[in-house]
């Protein structure tokens, strides 16, 4: 008698994979806890957490939006100003260190240094670049906007009951002196590269799965009863300063965010992991889930992966049915991707501007 | 010159004042105009087909339809076109220096935007898409007249009354008001600049400095036509929003001017001019479904 004897389709790879429809896999996903309709929940975390935030709220989830946009402006706007891409417009979120260092500035832990950039004459909150795409008009307008946001943050934590974070990057930059991490290399969108004053950093397992515990820890203060849903971005990275190949680089980031989500679901009672890096990823799709660039994830994949979230906590869940079902055949889906709708900002595509051979 | 102005109750102090006086615009205004409400009116090629609530004022008209070929500008007068969309936004959101506890700060740049989306969804623009998709010639965005500085001060006898005072109120102080009435001629510009048209401002000496200075007040709510047993149009109590033939006579000033620049030019200056097909798509017949308003 083999133990794998009694073992669901879903453990084995032909069954559970080869022979599964990648749009709708069974038992991909398994709830550890409830979200109810009043919970309130709190979404940050790279770009393709933009994607998570939306299909909630149209869901019928409370996603909280603390900063909202005015009534008056257009989703694209919207969008281009940071509004509703995620709670509050703190824009992408690429690293737990820049997660945790949020949090301590709105809990009055700690202060981010070096946060002003120039570009042209305009400045910038280096913490959140691209929510201002022009950005302001002095140094003191940044301030004046951050103390707002991060006022507007701490309303946001006192509402929340379910904190959803998008693991994106390992690597990231920081200010030499006092360690601020930033969501964008300096010089990209704003800022001058100096690199007497910033240092490239590329962070650990161990870096990544403390920060989350402290994360978690400032959070359950705040709100004891508070729960985690953990994710990991299956974008790829658009660059690395890792010096090894961008593939390579992208494996080794990708695999630690994986192994500190897996470590994190089963370590706490409260932390749920939802598997949208595996969707995506599924060899079944034979990548049909991106697009062109072979990074930007295309409307069938975000459906996919938001079709099992919602299933799992929606038994009844009809809607965002894929838009164009990935047969597990080596025949290519039409693309879907570059659609206005579902388009997320992501800043980090800024640096395909310095790729070699471009301006 | 030959000018077909297309526009709403907003309209009619500009018609009044060129009826009313020796214009020295050197031409002939055709007047198109109908309630915000009931506006609709298809463009096809050359050919202009009001709907069937439009008034029109034939200056050498001939026809129902109007020939685009026969005018060497166009004036679109109103049609929402307005600096409501700023108040309106300002009562939630602030610039950081007027902003208190109970607002959202927003940048200048994310309000401009703000009013600039609202702007694009209006009839004027709407109109304004149709005509240039058919026409390289000047375009002149004039906007609704921004409301009597007699709000300030009014007494609120109606629902519709409390509703602008609560609207406009935001903007009452001096200092808070030309901040964003600045925001909105830059919004304004950037939507007329889109559509190679020409936003022009309400006069600044009938502004004081943003609210229209009491003397162009309309003691009654215009329309088209006078009552069909020729009595006269009853006052409408407290309208604040529309302007006298004086003001009208104002903007005309405005206007001559710069039709005067364009009738110099041997052709459309390059200002207005659109230089290749708009990347918009034209909906050959267009019924906008705007809320009724108070035009």
């Amino acid at each position: 008698m083999s133990p794998y004897k009694s073992l669901p389709p879903s453990a084995f790879w032909r069954s559970g994979v080869v022979e599964s429809d990648p749009n709708r896999m069974e038992g991909l996903y398994k709830k550890k806890f409830d979200i109810a309709p009043t919970d309130g929940i709190a979404t940050a975390g790279s770009c393709f957490a933009q994607h998570i935030a939306r299909h909630l709220r149209s869901a019928g989830f409370r996603v909280l939006d603390v900063e909202p946009p005015p009534k008056a402006m257009t989703e694209e706007t919207a969008r281009a100003f940071g509004y509703r891409l995620f709670s509050a417009r703190y824009g992408n979120i690429y690293t737990t260190r820049q997660l945790l260092q949020l949090l301590q500035e709105a809990t009055g832990k700690a202060t981010p240094a070096n946060i002003i950039w120039e570009r042209n004459g305009r400045f910038f909150d280096a913490l959140r670049p691209s929510v201002e795409p022009d950005g302001f008009a002095s140094p003191e307008e940044v301030e004046i906007h951050r103390r707002s946001h991060i006022h507007h943050i701490g309303r946001m934590l006192r509402k929340t009951n379910v904190f959803i974070f998008t693991f994106g990057l390992t690597e990231a930059w920081t200010d030499r002196e006092s360690g601020t991490v930033y969501p964008t290399a300096p010089g990209t969108i704003a800022g001058h590269y100096d690199p007497g004053r910033f240092a490239f950093r590329n962070f650990t397992f161990r870096d990544i799965y403390d920060d989350f515990v402290e994360v978690r820890s400032i959070l359950k203060q705040l709100r004891p009863k508070i729960r985690f849903v953990v994710t990991v971005s299956p974008v790829p990275l658009t660059a690395t300063a890792s010096g090894r190949h961008v593939l390579v680089a992208t494996a080794h980031s990708k695999s630690i965010l994986r192994t500190v989500a897996g470590q994190l679901e089963q370590e706490f009672d409260d932390v749920d992991y939802f598997p949208s890096y595996e969707i995506i990823t599924n060899p079944a799709v034979r990548s049909g889930f991106f697009g062109d660039n072979l990074r930007n994830i295309d409307q069938a994949g975000v459906a996919a992966a938001m079709h099992t979230f919602m299933s799992g906590h929606l038994p009844d869940y009809a809607g965002d049915a894929p838009y164009a079902l990935h047969a597990p055949t080596d025949e290519k889906p039409p693309r879907q991707d570059n659609e206005a709708e579902d388009e997320v900002v992501c800043e980090e595509m800024m640096l395909e501007s310095f790729a070699g051979g471009r301006a | 010159m030959k000018v077909c102005a297309f526009g709403n109750s907003y309209m009619i102090a500009i018609k009044d004042a060129i009826e009313d006086s020796d214009s020295s615009l050197n031409g002939s205004v055709t007047f198109a105009g109908c309630y915000a409400g009931s506006f609709s009116l298809s463009v096809a090629g050359d050919v202009v087909k009001p709907g069937p609530r439009f008034h029109l004022s034939f200056a050498e008209h001939k026809g129902p339809d109007i020939l685009l070929s026969d005018y060497d500008a166009f004036l679109i007068v109103g049609l929402r076109f307005n600096f409501q969309h700023a108040a309106k936004i300002y009562a939630k959101h602030r610039l950081w220096q007027h902003a208190t506890a109970d607002h959202y700060i927003i940048s200048e740049k994310a309000l401009e935007s703000s009013i600039k989306d609202q702007l694009s969804l209006t009839i004027a623009v709407d109109l304004a898409r149709s005509l240039r998709q058919q026409t390289d010639k000047p375009i002149f965005f004039i906007p609704q007249p921004n409301p009597s500085e007699a709000i300030k001060s009014m007494r609120l006898t109606t629902e519709q009354l409390k509703e602008l005072y609560e609207r406009w109120q935001v903007l009452f102080e001096d200092e808070v008001g030309i901040e964003v009435y600045r925001s909105f001629v830059r919004a304004a510009e950037a939507v007329a600049d889109d559509l190679f048209a020409k936003f022009l401002p309400q006069p600044a000496d009938t502004m004081t400095p943003v609210f229209t200075d009491n003397s162009y007040r309309v003691e009654f709510k215009p329309k088209f036509e006078p009552n069909p047993d020729g009595a006269a149009v009853p006052p409408r109590e407290g309208d604040i929003l529309h302007a006298n033939p004086l003001f009208g006579h104002r903007v005309m000033k405005q206007i001559e001017s710069l039709l005067t620049v364009a009738s110099r030019a041997e052709s459309t200056p390059p200002a207005f001019r659109a230089p290749r097909p708009l990347p918009i798509t034209l909906s050959s017949t267009w019924h906008p479904s705007f809320p009724e308003d108070v035009s």
